[in-house]
């Protein structure tokens, strides 16, 4: 891997074998690409092809079946296909974010609390957290009056809202989005797609998955096409 | 990572008499890390368990504890009065039945201040103070402080079990199905609460639960258990959404809706 680059996936596949149902099923087969601080990279194709896959294997959340995912982690290179939990724990907190399409929480946690949550974590002093996490939330729309509530009693676009500002709030040199804008209204995907915008300037290495032409077309400086997935083996 | 673990365990059996209950686990816990173990009932979590807090000694294999003051004990080879220390000032256990956990008779505020005065604490003032926090932190009111555990509801006792071990800042408790039996709403209290001691004060923790939604909003690493076995361990995440052994694949793909 060069020493510019964030991400490099080796010839990365995934089967997902189901003992129970007696079944193999293929997700990604030989998938590489190599991406550089600062850019951003679109993965698209067709539903099913493996785009929330892959994006899981770069996270640590699914175990890829072979190849490697190289990333530059704390001034080295963690291989995350080979990374014990605790290293990709730490590579969770230090380098990699992520945005999925849903926000999953504990019931009772202030919406504030979640998005300082990543901060406070990295050492920020607990009132400067809260303070970064605030105007991020009023940045993307979120009423104030709303902070102090748990999200779960959100509407969906709100929700979503707060799950960006989790995932962009530490500055984190890679950020993972899946979907990230996916029910957004329009003047909120205009801010998001900023967000990532300015994410990018400041050298993050962006993967994402963006259904929204428009969102794609604003941020993405290569695509990776993933083809088709062949059918389920025997 | 160089950062050592609080607590390890390698080889750990127990058979109650013919029948294994706990059969070769090996484990190491983290400071401030939340391990869950998930299993169905008789698949050896609490057996687990009470070897792991030094409640019940393993026919085979080593617990080793690294103490506060620094030194790595063996704990199931130290001596009993030691060991009974540590249980009542640096490790914490919560039992499932908060009966088992708590004193019935003697009033809430004794219960929690117990484990403070037992570590060496000499003002009842100060312990009955520290109670009164302890209360608050887990959401009592503060005017139950006086009544004893027979008067509380059940969520209640779970919560002032929580509060008695954790009140003199244990460095490691043992939680055995934490929130089972109790209403969705304290559920999510007690959740959070063991969240929070955890990120706040660095508590580490093995959570024994059959709560898939518990362990993924709470745990770091997850260890699945079969048959007295631990058959499938990784990241809390990854184990739940891209398990690899057969019976996990079972077990996250029987439960009811999204964990």
């Amino acid at each position: 891997m060069e020493r510019s680059h964030a991400v490099a996936a080796e010839k990365v596949s995934k089967t997902f074998i189901l003992h129970n149902l007696r079944s193999r099923i293929p997700a990604l087969r030989d998938v590489s690409f190599a991406l550089p601080f600062g850019e951003c990279l679109a993965v698209s194709g067709p539903s099913g092809a493996g785009k929330s896959t892959l994006l899981r294997c770069l996270y640590g959340n699914c175990l890829a079946s072979s190849g490697s995912i190289l990333v530059s982690h704390l001034g080295g290179i963690l291989d995350v296909a080979l990374a014990s939990p605790r290293e990709i724990l730490a590579l969770r907190e230090r380098t990699v974010s992520y945005v999925s399409q849903f926000l999953r929480v504990i019931p009772r946690v202030s919406a504030l609390e979640i998005v300082s949550a990543p901060l406070a974590k990295s050492g920020l002093a607990p009132g400067e957290a809260r303070e970064k996490a605030a105007a991020l939330l009023a940045r993307l729309n979120i009423p104030s009056r709303l902070f102090a509530l748990p999200p779960m009693t959100f509407s969906g676009g709100e929700r979503q809202r707060v799950n960006i500002a989790r995932g962009l709030v530490r500055e984190a040199p890679i950020i993972l989005l899946d979907e990230p804008t996916a029910s957004l209204d329009r003047a909120n995907r205009r801010i998001a797609v900023d967000l990532i915008v300015e994410a990018k300037g400041r050298g993050a290495a962006v993967v994402g998955i963006f259904h929204d032409r428009e969102v794609q077309e604003a941020l993405a400086d290569h695509v990776l096409e993933l083809p088709a997935v062949p059918c389920a083996e025997g | 990572m160089t950062e050592e673990p609080v607590l390890s365990a390698a080889g750990l059996s127990k058979s109650y008499g013919a029948v294994p209950a706990v059969r070769d686990v090996s484990l190491e816990l983290y400071p401030s890390e939340i391990l869950g173990v998930v299993g169905e009932s008789g698949s050896g979590k609490t057996t687990l368990l009470k070897i792991l807090a030094g409640h019940l000694a393993p026919d085979s294999g080593e617990v080793f504890y690294r103490a506060a003051e620094g030194s790595l004990l063996s704990l199931h080879r130290i001596p009993e009065s030691r060991r009974r220390r540590l249980a009542r000032t640096e490790l914490g256990f919560v039992f499932q039945n908060p009966e088992d956990g708590l004193r019935m008779k003697i009033s809430a505020g004794g219960n929690i201040a117990e484990r403070p005065l037992a570590s060496g604490l000499r003002s009842f003032a100060e312990a009955r103070a520290a109670a009164l926090r302890w209360l608050e932190k887990v959401e009592l009111p503060a005017d139950r402080l006086d009544d004893r555990p027979e008067e509380y509801s059940g969520g209640m006792r779970a919560r002032l079990q929580l509060a008695k071990n954790l009140a003199t800042s244990p460095r490691a408790v043992f939680l055995d199905e934490p929130t089972a039996g109790l209403d969705v709403s304290v559920q999510a209290r007690v959740l959070d609460l063991i969240r929070g001691l955890s990120a706040e004060f660095g508590l580490s923790a093995v959570l024994v639960t059959h709560d898939l939604m518990a362990a993924r909003l709470l745990s770091h690493r997850l260890l699945v258990m079969k048959d007295g076995r631990a058959v499938e361990s990784g990241l809390t995440d990854q184990v739940l959404d891209d398990p690899q052994e057969p019976y996990t694949q079972l077990l996250v793909s029987s439960i009811l809706g999204e964990a």
